[in-house]
């Protein structure tokens, strides 16, 4: 069974992910003179470049919709709607700070 | 980055006023809807920590995206050739960022009622010193961003209508509609014009590089030129460029992500699910925006070549003009972009005058002035000193100090320094928060001095100098000396994720 809350940042492998296309995303693995072979009037260089960018955000989507579980929305009630009437905004675990303070 | 488009004069008004009026509309909507809002400050700060997932999208665009990005970037890449194709994944990083310290704040702002990013400092230390430190940060780079906003703005309207409207003119009236629909309608007002606004900049953009595509000839010409006359443009960056692609990566990526605005919309999600989805379209923005303003800057350099670098500035303005020649479409397609871009302006200028006043509202004056004071006292505090700000803002801005002006600069820099008590806060219980105020204190110390001597050491950026010191006092301080006993169990009471 997968744990109930899970973290990006405690994620081995949302680290690795990141630092290698991290590493991607930064131009140092190309020629000098990269720039002369040409894909559609664009540098292939800066072709790679966005896809590594790409590949980039499709991590995120992934890291975003398979590491990051909380279980915020089953606490506090996140179908509310706007809050006409509310005296204040206490119902939503105001309540605890408060008690933390007192 | 004052723009001359002689063409539009009596139009630009007109987009002007009827953009004006649709933002007023906007805040009286906004008010209606929601009558009770004021008496709360999570009502009239977070939007009753209830936007949706569009709204919620738009609000974080329009933090991350200002008129900056369409006006300056394309200049940019038209003088730095390919090299400034970091301005794509820079802003991939910003939500990459995000990901390592959202979940869990989205968490804690949930479970504390959490309202500023100040509000978190003050529950992770307990700590008057700490606090108040972060506030002054916080607000003295909050008011400086906000300083930086006007003069745009005033330098836009009278650039799109050809000085039609003084400078000072389109300062006033900007500044009175922002502040009208915010005290209308407060998150609520800012969020929903925050998507008009980037509505408006989106489809600007677009038309801007279809308009150039069609009429300046697309990108294998500009490759041609450069070929030609500067074929470095094309190449991937050297040396010294590749350090300043790597440095605005991570500059950009940690900086934009720990924006006190920015930090402040996390809280105000109706739900995870909704920051989730609202942060996964914001991972493919920057090809839609950034992307797009680059490719304008690139074919820029075959459509006005051998520009100097004062008039590449002016280069979207240029681009803007002829378009605006062709036929009607283009011209009011451009009299929109330009609309677009004062809106970008104002929607990141409310943002910004938002966050400030809730710092005034809950961390100075709800925390140690009137702690006892009504939510409505507290939200009207903070409404007035805002206002109190703004006006101070407008003489500065007309006004600018002839000594001293670096003073108004410093904005980035300083608020850089609260992201270790932030992030390192979420996750490291052995953090000392003497030791936090005191690489907050040298951290914002170090890059004012640099930056007032304009000293840059190995090229990287003042800002960067003074987090490398704030970390390094935050680590090297908790590991000679942790937190206490008690201090300790209260950092694991906070930031565990044990609910009961």
């Amino acid at each position: 069974m997968t744990p109930r809350i899970s973290e990006p940042v405690r994620k081995k492998r949302v680290w690795i992910g990141f630092i290698v296309l991290f590493a991607l995303i930064n131009p140092w693995y190309f020629a000098a003179d990269a720039g002369s072979t040409l894909i559609m009037g664009i540098p292939l260089w800066a072709l790679i470049i966005l896809a590594a960018s790409l590949g980039l955000s499709i991590f995120i989507t992934w890291t975003i919709q398979t590491q990051w579980r909380t279980d915020s929305d089953e606490r506090y009630d996140s179908g509310k709607e706007g809050g006409a009437g509310k005296e204040n905004g206490d119902e939503h675990g105001r309540g605890a700070r408060r008690d933390g303070e007192a | 980055m004052e723009v001359e488009l002689a063409f539009s004069g009596w139009s630009g008004i007109f987009v002007l006023v009827l953009y004006g009026v649709l933002m007023l509309g906007v805040g009286l909507f906004a008010f209606l809807r929601n009558r009770g809002m004021r008496e709360s400050l999570d009502e009239y700060y977070l939007g009753g920590r209830g936007l949706g997932v569009m709204v919620l999208f738009f609000t974080f665009f329009a933090t991350q995206y200002s008129g900056n990005t369409v006006i300056g970037y394309p200049p940019t890449a038209y003088r730095m050739g390919y090299e400034y194709l970091v301005s794509v994944p820079f802003f991939i990083m910003i939500i990459m960022v995000y990901l390592f310290f959202a979940p869990r704040l989205y968490a804690l702002g949930r479970r504390f009622s959490l309202l500023t990013p100040v509000d978190w400092i003050e529950l992770r230390f307990r700590s008057k010193s700490v606090s108040i430190l972060a506030a002054i940060l916080m607000l003295y780079g909050l008011a400086n961003y906000l300083l930086e906003q006007f003069v745009a703005i005033g330098q836009g309207v009278s650039g799109l209508t050809g000085g039609t409207i003084p400078y000072q003119v389109g300062v006033i009236f900007f500044i009175i509609i922002m502040v009208a629909y915010s005290w209308l309608g407060g998150m609520r007002s800012v969020a929903y014009t925050d998507t008009i606004q980037g509505l408006a900049l989106l489809f600007g953009v677009f038309t801007l590089l279809i308009g150039s595509l069609y009429y300046f000839g697309g990108l294998p010409s500009a490759a041609a030129h450069m070929q030609a006359t500067a074929p470095e443009k094309l190449n991937p960056p050297d040396g010294a460029g590749l350090t300043r692609w790597f440095s605005l990566l991570v500059l950009v990526g940690i900086g934009a992500a720990i924006y006190p605005h920015a930090v402040q919309r996390i809280f105000s999600a109706k739900s995870e699910a909704t920051l989730k989805r609202s942060f996964i379209r914001m991972a493919y923005m920057p090809f839609l925006t950034a992307g797009v303003v680059f490719m304008v800057g690139i074919i820029g350099i075959s459509a006005f070549p051998d520009l100097s670098t004062a008039q590449s500035e002016q280069l979207v303005g240029m681009m803007a003009n002829a378009l605006a020649n062709q036929n009607a479409f283009f011209y009011w397609a451009m009299v929109l972009l330009f609309g677009g871009v004062i809106a970008a302006i104002v929607s990141t200028a409310d943002s910004v005058l938002l966050t400030f006043s809730s710092i005034i509202s809950n961390d100075l004056y709800g925390r140690y002035i009137r702690p006892e004071a009504s939510e409505y006292q507290k939200v009207l505090a903070g409404k007035l000193v805002g206002l109190v700000a703004v006006a101070i803002l407008i003489v500065i801005a007309w006004y600018p100090p002839a000594t001293l002006y670096q003073i108004f600069v410093l904005k980035f820099e300083v608020l850089i320094q609260v992201g270790p008590a932030m992030i390192l806060g979420l996750y490291w219980t052995r953090l000392n928060s003497r030791a936090v105020f005191a690489g907050m204190l040298a951290g914002a110390a170090l890059a004012g001095v640099f930056t007032f001597m304009g000293y840059r050491p190995l090229g990287v950026y003042s800002g960067l100098w003074g987090l490398v010191l704030n970390l390094g006092i935050c680590v090297i301080g908790t590991l000679l000396s942790g937190a206490g006993t008690a201090a300790r169990e209260h950092a694991r009471e906070v930031i565990g994720f044990r609910y009961s």
